[in-house]
């Protein structure tokens, strides 16, 4: 039975949600999470980088996560207009390697942790528009899709971790669609197969536990890319597609499905990948304007965190990242609220400054085009700063990566730029 | 007046030295704690609950600036400033 009242109400168990829930669950507080879905339930964005681990650490899921003993990936390789580069984490002190993760799992794995820690987890309820959020808390009414029943949650706080939907800030019409970052996404699965690895040495899947991969990206006409990214049974492929070429070809429903397969069978490095690959019939899926800002990150009553406090672009996976950062960050801050109330509104402001900071220099690095808007250079300089030296020579690199890197530079132009790159341009990819 | 300040830096640096850093790092005054990976975005905000709890003063304006939190010598005196301020009854806490 969900209750009536509890401390903080979650809405959304993906990894932002159900890390927020653990967080505050092991704080003492009184938790409740409504997930509109059952888990395992199916979610993109499988690429993590080590970043990771520093708040996995923090939310007390290291040991399952590690159990479950996902791929472990060594970097990335970019094939951008005709250049190949390649970056290792480990050329930038990282002791742990970054993941290739099936998400369904993944993130069942975070709410069932969430549920360990002491948090109530209710699946199979969809949160409708908040009828009340202020100083006090928020009402949020609920339904079950098990029984057709209907209620409402009242909670000292309420934490929006709804993802892609982003309850709140769409209620209350503060979800800004990003013009410079306009596209569609389509992508796949397909068993078998090669892979891209250390050196641009290519491997059949079969070597995968063997020889780690190395996420792999390339570039599609002016502002496209696809990534290619090995799991454990199968490989996930998808495309970036700006909007409007999509539709100026004509592009959408039934026709997807066809279009997204001749491109994995024509596009320069994915048809070699692919050649003796078969796609896992029926499990194209799409998405399309993935990238929004918010206007405020928290106010009276709340907190938005993960992509429903705004996504930009997935070229860098720093989707998952951002979602567990944001969800330690609130938790912190709510369990703060609690204990300062005279203090609510500061928290609150401070958080939304820099989720508002993190979200802008992540669009820095990912901007398509040199000409777009970029925000406050200052801002952006100082949020560099609070990042070790190694870290911001990794933003140097991922932003030189691909050509998307000239927007960065005017960032970066201020902070430490070390004289050699930890970058390999390769001549090409290795077939085996 | 240096006396307040040498006991506020002591107390940054015993919770930066059992809270931050692992043992093996030598956390003094003049540490930069953004070159490494000391304190990172998560680190700056429990430090700061701790600045609030521990010395009653609220860093409102100042908090995203980095070159404030550059060392432990630095923060002292920050906390010393917003503290000062609050005793002349400017900012209330
Ligand atoms: C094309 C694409 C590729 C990506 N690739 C990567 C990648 O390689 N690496 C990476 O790190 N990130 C990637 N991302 C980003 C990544 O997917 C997200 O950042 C991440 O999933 C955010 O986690 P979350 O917990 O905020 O949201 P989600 O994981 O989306 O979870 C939100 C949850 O809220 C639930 N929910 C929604 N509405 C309601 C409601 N009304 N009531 C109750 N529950 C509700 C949903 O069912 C869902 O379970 C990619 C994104 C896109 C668009």
């Amino acid at each position: 039975m969900i209750p009536r009242n509890c401390d903080v109400a979650v809405i959304g168990g993906g990894p932002a949600g159900s890390s927020a829930a653990a967080l505050l669950a092991q704080q003492g507080h009184d938790v409740v999470l409504l997930e509109k879905a059952r888990h395992p339930r199916n979610v993109v964005g499988e690429s993590v980088i080590p970043h990771f681990w520093r708040y996995a650490d923090r939310i007390g899921i290291t040991e399952a996560i590690l159990g479950e003993k996902f791929l472990s990936k060594s970097g990335g390789t970019v094939a951008w207009d005709g250049h190949v580069r390649q970056m290792s984490f480990r050329d930038f002190g990282f002791t742990r390697s970054g993941m290739h993760v099936e998400r369904d799992r993944f993130d069942q794995l975070f709410l069932n942790h969430a549920r360990n820690s002491g948090a109530r987890v209710f699946e199979e309820v969809v949160v409708d528009s908040p009828t009340r959020l202020d100083e006090s808390g928020g009402d949020l009414p609920y339904r079950s899709l098990l029984d057709g029943t209907s209620g409402s949650l009242s909670a000292r706080y309420v934490i929006d971790a709804s993802g892609q939907a982003s309850c709140i800030a769409r209620a209350r019409s503060q979800r800004q669609i990003d013009p410079d970052f306009r596209f569609t996404s389509i992508w796949g699965y397909f068993n078998g197969g090669q892979y891209v690895a250390e050196g641009g040495q290519i491997h059949p899947v079969e070597d995968l536990r063997q020889v780690w991969p190395s996420t792999f990206v390339s570039s599609i006409g002016r502002t496209g890319w696809s990534w290619h990214i090995p799991l454990r049974s199968s490989t996930s492929v998808g495309l970036v597609l700006p909007l409007e070429s999509l539709k100026d070809m004509g592009v959408q429903g039934q026709q997807m499905e066809k279009f997204f397969l001749e491109q994995c069978r024509s596009l320069p490095y994915l048809k070699n990948l692919l050649r003796q690959a078969d796609y896992v019939p029926g499990s194209m899926r799409a998405i399309r304007d993935y990238s929004f800002r918010v206007d405020s990150a928290a106010g009276p009553g709340y907190f938005l965190i993960g992509d429903a406090g705004g996504f930009i672009d997935p070229i860098f996976s720093l989707g998952v990242v951002l979602a567990v950062f944001s969800a330690t960050a609130a938790a912190w801050l709510v369990g703060r609220c609690f204990k300062r109330p005279d203090r609510a509104s500061s928290y609150q402001a401070f958080y939304s400054e820099l989720t508002a900071r993190r979200l802008n220099l992540a669009r820095a690095l990912a901007l398509p085009l040199p000409s777009a808007e970029m925000g406050n250079l200052d801002e952006l300089r100082d949020l560099m700063h609070f990042h070790s030296n190694e870290e911001q020579e990794l933003f140097q690199v991922v932003s030189l990566l691909t050509n998307r890197s000239s927007n960065f530079q005017e960032i970066a132009g201020c902070a430490t730029v070390p004289d050699s790159l930890h970058c390999t341009e390769i001549d090409k990819l290795h077939w085996a | 007046m240096t006396s307040e300040l040498d006991r506020t830096l002591n107390r940054i640096l015993e919770w930066i030295r059992e809270e931050a850093a692992s043992p093996e790092i030598v956390i003094e005054a003049d540490t930069n704690l953004l070159a490494g990976e000391l304190l990172d975005s998560m680190g700056f905000i429990q430090l700061i609950s701790f600045i609030e709890d521990e010395f009653d003063v609220c860093l409102d304006s100042g908090l995203l600036i980095p070159a404030n939190f550059e060392t432990p010598g630095r923060i002292a005196g920050l906390v010393r400033r917003h503290a000062a301020a609050g005793n002349e009854g400017g900012v209330p806490s």
